[in-house]
């Protein structure tokens, strides 16, 4: 592979082919834990943790895995690093632990980390499944992100810092760091209703068709300039060959 | 046939080999973490006793409760305030647990010494709406001036815990009562 | 309360109250991937609702009775997805073997469980939770009614969306997650049943 090829499975998963956004892969996290940007975050580096362990270990044992029994092996690898990460996580951001609950368990049926598995890992080097298991871990991180930020500030009108990860509450001594947006003293324009899980697919489907908006945007542009080089090519050409008549 | 033989050999070994070693990890994950998993729950319920009735009082080493009229009850600590202060005694803290069909709560409860209810600290929530527990039933708690009124409206998304930790509450204060008839 | 009355309270309350599609989240992705066709989203419920039912039944025990007193509750999400995996295997061959009609049916979602999160789910709620047995099989007889009522409802609705002109960014999948919007709400109403 070629260093532009490096550069490309480690950019093309955090917009051009972000496995959220684009992918339309690992909604059921992207639901669940997304009612704040701090467990997004937070979800996002586990996530980021899995994905990147697993697709190192799986195009590591490429060669060896045999091919009758490959996705049960799969399954197998990425259940231990979810284990893994659950202790760790339990052990040292044990807010977060608890806030996660069951759907840390849950990343072992996450589609994304699994077709990662599948379609890239098991062809690819070691050093490009650990670019592209970074790379699709930041993208997949940043579109929760965005998920939770909607839903944070449409639903409690407040950015809270230092809920899951109480380390931050040591910056304003020992206090959660709180930013008014949508609710402070004398106004409040939230809305609970983000916060639950209505909310949440709502917020969803329509970042989604955002998405696709721009995304049908571009195309349509990227047609319509198309037309207009092909015509006015034509004109040229047409133009020059009647030039050419003319001095006939 | 044989060399299927000598294939299928190879797939049981490999998977019994990566099965063995990935159990290792996990096992030796484990062990990494246990300890600190622990502390965490010790430092917790420190952390936790300190929030019910503020930081600056004294808290006795934990009693035991032992009567069968009370099997939501663990044990308690007894509150005083300060030296400094009128050095009185002002209440205290019972660690009680239950278990329903949908999972496991244990709370902190303070109980002041004219019997009322003071603030609870969550130590464990595995209820399967334990969010739903303690966003409608738990914080509204916290908020609320009237402890007793609060403490009976278990009307909401989860309930069961609901109802749960208001038994417990109920608990704690009728065991204070009774200890605290016979002082 | 007696216990079968809060079995059956349970069961209600897992199904309708909180379902597993509109209020837990677990297998959005078959939900959103089943399609239109009513017959096969009730095919889909009742494969899903098999392997969750025998999920649970088998992983309680293997649980409690062998994975705790051997000292190693921490392989818990392990044994889940091996005993799911297989089981789902050997529900394909079986039903192979001596339902072929059926098989040629289903045969497709088959594979499908394995990843669907609703079997995992369910499993890891009842070992998290520390249900008993009973509350565990409500859990799992719940959450499986729940998924294939919600997914028959929605293939239903989607029958009719199809019809209708939809803007184009919405088309597909945000369109999706708009209607399982407006059914968690019309759900959310029934929040405080059996209170």
């Amino acid at each position: 592979m070629s260093k532009g090829q490096h550069k490309e499975s480690f950019l093309a998963p955090i917009w051009k082919a972000n496995p959220l956004l684009f992918g339309l892969l690992g909604m059921c996290p992207a639901l669940a834990v997304t009612k704040t940007l701090e467990a997004s975050f937070g979800m996002g580096i586990l996530f980021t943790l899995v994905l990147v362990c697993s697709n190192v270990l799986i195009s590591a044992l490429r060669k060896w895995i045999p091919e009758e029994v490959k996705t049960p092996c799969y399954i197998v690898i990425i259940a231990t690093f979810v284990t893994l990460v659950k202790m760790l996580a339990e052990a040292y951001l044990p807010e977060l632990y608890s806030t996660l609950g069951v759907f840390v368990s849950l990343l072992v049926v996450n589609c994304i980390v699994l077709g990662r598995a599948e379609a890239f890992a098991s062809k690819n080097t070691v050093f490009d499944s650990l670019l592209d298991g970074i790379g699709n871990g930041i993208g997949y991180t940043l579109a929760i992100c965005l998920i939770g930020l909607i839903r944070e500030v449409l639903g409690s009108g407040y950015l809270t810092f230092g809920t899951t990860f109480t380390f931050l509450q040591s910056l304003n001594g020992g206090n959660k760091i709180r930013l008014f947006i949508l609710k402070g003293p004398g106004y409040d324009v939230s809305m609970n209703f983000f916060a639950t899980p209505a909310g949440g697919f709502l917020v969803l489907g329509i970042t989604l068709a955002v998405v696709m908006a721009i995304t049908n945007a571009k195309e349509n542009k990227r047609k319509v300039d198309a037309r207009l080089a092909a015509k006015k090519a034509k004109e040229e050409a047409a133009k020059n060959s009647a030039a050419t008549e003319v001095a006939k | 046939m044989n060399v299927s033989w000598k294939r299928a050999f190879f797939v049981g070994g490999f998977l019994a080999g990566l099965c063995a070693v990935l159990g290792l990890a996990i096992a030796g994950g484990d062990m990494l973490t246990k300890e600190t998993i622990a502390r965490n729950k010790r430092e917790k319920e420190q952390s936790a006793l300190k929030t019910v009735f503020g930081e600056n009082v004294i808290l006795s080493d934990a009693i035991e409760v032992k009567d069968a009229e009370f099997p939501m009850l663990a044990k308690y600590w007894t509150v005083t305030l300060p030296e400094e202060g009128d050095g009185g005694p002002l209440g205290r803290i019972y660690n009680a647990s239950g278990k329903n069909g949908y999972g496991d709560v244990a709370l902190l409860i303070g109980v002041y010494n004219d019997f009322h209810l003071g603030n609870v600290a969550v130590l464990e929530n595995t209820e399967s709406y334990g969010q739903t527990l303690q966003e409608e039933y738990l914080d509204k708690y916290a908020s609320a001036q009237d402890k007793e009124k609060a403490a009976e409206e278990v009307k909401c998304g989860a309930t069961y815990g609901a109802t749960l930790c208001r038994d417990m509450m109920k608990q704690a204060k009728a065991h204070y009562q009774k200890e605290g008839n016979h002082e | 309360m007696n216990y079968l009355a809060a079995f059956v309270m349970a069961i209600v309350s897992y199904a309708i109250v909180n379902n597993v599609v509109l209020s837990r989240f677990y297998g959005i992705c078959s939900f959103i991937g089943v399609g239109n066709k009513v017959k096969s989203s009730l095919c889909m419920g009742a494969a899903v609702s098999f392997v969750i039912i025998l999920a649970a039944a088998i992983c309680w025990p293997l649980y409690n009775f062998i994975l705790v007193p051997a000292g190693a509750p921490f392989l818990d999400t392990i044994a889940a997805i091996l005993v799911i995996a297989c089981l789902v295997m050997i529900v394909g061959i079986v039903m192979k073997k001596f339902l072929p009609a059926l098989y040629t049916s289903l045969g497709i979602y088959l594979p499908l469980i394995t990843t669907n999160c609703a079997v995992l789910g369910v499993v890891s709620e009842n070992i998290a939770s520390k249900l008993d047995f009973g509350m565990a099989m409500a859990n799992a007889i719940g959450t499986s009614a729940g998924f294939t009522l919600v997914i028959f409802l929605y293939a239903c609705i989607r029958v009719r969306l199809e019809a209708s002109s939809t803007p184009k960014a919405f088309k597909g999948i945000p369109i999706a997650l708009v209607v399982a919007s407006i059914m968690a709400m019309a759900f959310l109403g029934l929040a405080g049943i059996g209170a």
